[in-house]
């Protein structure tokens, strides 16, 4: 026994001596310099049109952009931190076709001064179906009910909804803690709490360009005494709702989203209501090339757990080839240290800065089309591409609705 | 977490408790004998325990109970707007043939209104820069226990003195709205010195000084519905915005110092010089299940002090003190993150490094002039002038706060006797107070200067730094023995102080008491 304690003091005066000595000799914060490298693998380049290296650390707010030099470029004075690097670019083919270029490190520790990173630059497929305005901040008094999410066509061809998917992707809610996924995964899968599916046989939905449609939670006029009359927005002309079965929120005309897995299983589940994290989730779109069945439930080899947690929730794998289009919102822009959307899906993150306050994220217009419809900017950076922090509104910019809302008819 | 078990902490106050209230045969015959013979117990100011014997200790008891209040919007940002305080404090001296040994036990109760900011100290102007902010003023309720033994022995192969203090410090304080704040902080302090007689006038001493400190902060809301703002603090207005119940932080903290004193007599004439040195280190983690380092800071201080005192013929006596402080505190900042791999090995810290410098630096003279009569005075003047200057510096980005600044005080003490056995004394006191700023400036320029910390904590906590203002301090004490040839002496006081600035941000700061007590 005496032993044990002369040891634990021993122990403790030793751990104490250590931090000690390693707080009182602590040399200064040092700017440091890095180079970094594009790696390109692709074959049958005609020309790179431009390329350009981007440093972002939300901590401390510091963001850097430069052009690169013959797929290289040095930065200098930069502090320690932890840093997304973004390279993007422009390449065309020698058959004269046109791709975008990116390359992404998430939550890189920037400390070694002359450090020479190299990023894998691949071709980027930008999405033509792309969240243009997500409400998930709720209004005052604790109502979340008005949760909605836009969908817009920025292509120029015609988009059919039907049999498209929508997920939300775990954690619900951005934190620190990870979840651990299995190794043989590697990269190739984003990992979603709950899956919907469009309705539709084919080409009963059909999106046309500058089209968009409104997903929400429940499709009511939410201004209604019954509801929340603080509420910013009336959600009865959205085109889609996560009806949920609950008598207190019945179902209404928008047409409902069917439901596809949730924690290894087709059924709703117990809790009566589709709720995304009101701090900010991570959601995604997308299509399952022709040919190909996606059956989270019934195909085990879609499912997995979160290995570093005792919990037994099951969770769906989304091939990330799959994806259209993925929009990462957290608390603030701390949150990026804690990602759980892929760089090459998202390399940002978007925000509004509190809980409750009425507030949507809606992205950024980057040009028009001749008939008054935008065209929004698609980075795949949610940071730089949405707006933060505006009052909620369905088409805000010219979208046009869709011809089969029911509204119209 | 428990800082002390409940049993054991009762032990340890009823023991400190009933020690410096057990010292019989008092020798004092007024407060203001008291008050005199504190002045000038060289040793007993000092921080050398083994110096006790040096300076012809008096027994005495000393029991008292205070009632404080204070208000006006003359305060820094993370200060209350008013605060009611009441407290129980005892001291006593005993000499067990040739063991010296003095004990001392306070509490103190109290009540803060509306303070700003705060959510991670019982002081948040402790020199610990990496807490938590939020936006709501709240209500405190704090409670303070301070305790502590000093133990000295003499002649020891006839030059030698040794000594030793022991201090135990417990302190508690909750934050009463959301973001909630429940903080427990302890010190432990143990200070061994020894002194030696180079002559019958001549000591030189030496100790060392080692103390640990924790204070832990749990945050909380009791309104799950309602995210609330808050801010984690890196100094000088730099901060990282977060949304939720702000964080558990804990700081722990060690300090190892030294001191060195000299001090000669002849006749009725003492000089003491002492200088002492103290390096702490303290380190900030958040979590306790995955702790995560989130700042630490080294702070050094150098204190030096010239005491001398001589009394002229006639009952004049002269009291001179010299006074230099430095202190400078480095924030050191972590840059950690957390190792998601299967070793799931918690936070990792990738980079750390200092990135702010405060430095404070206090010098001061001060002459009293002291009419005596027998072991007591007759009237007291006193004159003090310091300067303190505060430089702050962040490194990257670079932001600074500076200061100087000069205060003046003059202070009159008249003890007034009355006839009658029981001694009866009226000790009044009048003390004016000018403090002129000479300089400042408070530069920002890192990233989001909008934020609160920067607008309202760190500016308004300027703009009061840097504020010249003026005061009084009025002090009435009534004292006398419980009967004739009584060794009990009961007495009461009470003060106002009143501070009224120029800057145009604030008006006035307030503050009075009246405290009951007795010494035998």
């Amino acid at each position: 026994m005496k032993n044990y304690i002369f040891s634990l003091l021993a122990l403790f005066l030793l751990q104490g001596c250590g931090d000690y000595k390693d707080i009182v000799e602590m040399p200064e914060f040092k700017p440091i310099s890095i180079s970094v490298k594009g790696n390109i693998t692709l074959e049958d380049i005609q020309e790179i049109e431009y390329l350009k290296v981007k440093l972002d650390n939300y901590n401390e707010n510091i963001h850097r952009e430069q052009e690169m030099d013959n797929l290289e470029t040095a930065l200098t004075d930069l502090l320690p931190g932890l840093y997304n690097i973004t390279i993007d670019g422009k390449m065309t083919t020698k058959g004269g076709e046109t791709f975008m270029l990116n390359g992404t490190l998430v939550n890189y520790p920037l400390v070694k001064n002359n450090e020479a990173i190299t990023l894998e630059v691949k071709e980027s497929h930008l999405g033509d179906l792309i969240f243009s305005e997500i409400y998930y901040a709720g209004s005052p008094k604790h109502y979340f009910r008005d949760q909605f999410y836009e969908i817009y066509n920025n292509a120029n061809t015609t988009i059919y909804l039907d049999g498209l998917y929508f997920a939300n992707l775990t954690p619900g809610t951005a934190t620190n803690k990870l979840p651990q996924w299995p190794q043989e995964d590697e990269d190739n899968y984003c990992y979603a709490e709950r899956v919907w599916r469009f309705p539709g046989s084919g080409t009963d939905y059909p999106l046309k360009a500058g089209e968009s449609c409104v997903v929400s939670q429940f499709a009511a006029n939410h201004q209604l005494s019954q509801y929340n009359p603080d509420a910013p927005i009336d959600c009865s002309t959205a085109e889609f709702e996560f009806n949920m079965n609950n008598p207190k929120f019945p179902d209404q005309p928008a047409k409902d989203m069917e439901h596809v897995f949730y924690n290894g299983l087709g059924v709703l589940g117990r809790v009566p209501q589709y709720l995304t994290s009101i701090f900010g989730g991570a959601y995604v779109i997308f299509k399952v090339p022709d040919g190909e069945l996606y059956d989270p439930v019934n195909n085990t080899a879609l499912q997995t757990k979160d290995l570093a947690s005792s919990k037994t929730t099951l969770y769906a794998k989304i091939p990330i080839n799959y994806v259209l289009d993925a929009v990462e919102c957290g608390h603030n822009e701390t949150k990026i240290s804690a990602k759980r959307v892929p760089g090459l899906l998202d390399s940002g993150m978007t925000w509004v800065g509190n809980t409750y306050n009425k507030l949507a994220v809606a992205r950024k217009v980057k040009s028009s089309r001749a008939d008054g419809t935008p065209i929004y900017q698609d980075t795949n950076n949610s940071t730089d591409d949405f707006e933060r922090g505006v009052t909620p509104l369905f088409r805000r910019n010219g979208e046009k609705m869709p011809s089969w809302n029911h509204s119209l008819n | 977490m428990k800082l002390f078990s409940k049993n054991k902490k009762h032990l340890f106050l009823s023991v400190a408790c009933s020690f410096s209230c057990l010292c019989l045969s008092a020798q004092v015959d007024s407060y203001a004998a008291l008050e005199l013979q504190q002045e000038l117990s060289f040793w007993k100011q000092g921080a050398n325990p083994a110096g006790a014997w040096l300076d012809n200790p008096l027994t005495f008891s000393d029991i008292a109970f205070n009632m404080d209040y204070e208000n006006g919007n003359f305060h820094r940002p993370m200060e209350g707007k008013s605060i009611r305080t009441i407290g129980l404090k005892t001291e006593g001296v005993v000499l067990l043939k040739k063991h010296y040994l003095k004990g001392f036990f306070n509490y103190t109760n109290r009540n803060v209104n509306e303070e700003g900011y705060n959510t991670s100290f019982i002081d948040p102007y402790r020199g610990m820069p990496y807490g938590v902010v939020d936006l709501n003023h709240s209500d405190w309720k704090n409670q303070y226990y301070d305790m502590g033994v000093r133990w000295a022995y003499p002649g020891l192969l006839h030059k030698w003195n040794v000594g030793i203090d022991l201090n135990y410090h417990a302190h508690s304080a909750a934050k009463q709205r959301d973001v909630r704040a429940d903080i427990r902080y302890m010190m432990l302090e143990v200070r061994p010195g020894i002194t030696w007689s180079i002559k019958e006038n001549h000591h030189i001493g030496a100790y060392l000084n080692y103390y640990s400190t924790k204070e832990e902060a749990n945050n909380m809301n009791v309104n799950n519905y309602v995210s609330q703002e808050y801010y984690e603090l890196n100094g000088l207005g730099n901060a990282v915005q977060g949304i939720g119940t702000g964080r558990t932080t804990n700081y722990t903290g060690d300090n190892f110092g030294a001191g060195i004193d000299y001090s000669w007599t002849k006749g009725s004439s003492e000089l003491l010089i002492s200088s002492a040195y103290n390096l702490k280190a303290e380190k900030a983690e958040a979590s306790f299940s995955l702790p995560r380092k989130v700042g630490s800071v080294r702070h050094a201080i150098w204190d030096n002090h010239l005491k001398f005192y001589t009394r002229s013929s006639g009952n004049f006596g002269h009291l001179i003190k010299l006074d230099y402080i430095y202190s400078e505190i480095k924030g050191v900042e972590y840059i950690t993150q957390r190792d998601n791999t299967q070793e799931q090995s918690g936070w990792q810290t990738i980079y750390a490094g200092v990135r702010s410098k405060y430095k404070k630096q206090n010098m001061g003279i001060n002459y009293s002039l002291i009419a005596h009569r027998k072991g007591e005075y007759k009237w007291l003047a006193k004159m003090a002038i310091s300067y303190l200057t505060l430089a702050d510096v962040y490194l990257i980005p670079a932001s600074e706060k500076k200061i100087d600044n000069w205060v003046a005080k003059a202070t009159f003490k008249r003890n007034i006797m009355f006839s009658g056995a029981s001694t009866p004394r009226l000790l009044l006191s009048a003390e004016a107070i000018v403090n002129k700023n000479s300089a400042g400036s408070y530069i920002y320029s890192g990233e989001h200067p909008t934020y609160i910390t920067v607008t309202e904590i760190e500016q308004g906590d300027y703009n009061y730094l840097e504020s010249d203002y003026w005061g009084v301090n009025l002090v009435a004490n009534y004292s006398q023995s419980i009967q004739a040839e009584s060794n009990l002496r009961w007495y009461i006081s009470g003060y106002f102080n009143y501070l009224k600035t120029d800057n145009l941000d604030f008006n006035n700061r307030k503050k009075m008491g009246v405290t009951v007590g007795c010494i035998f």
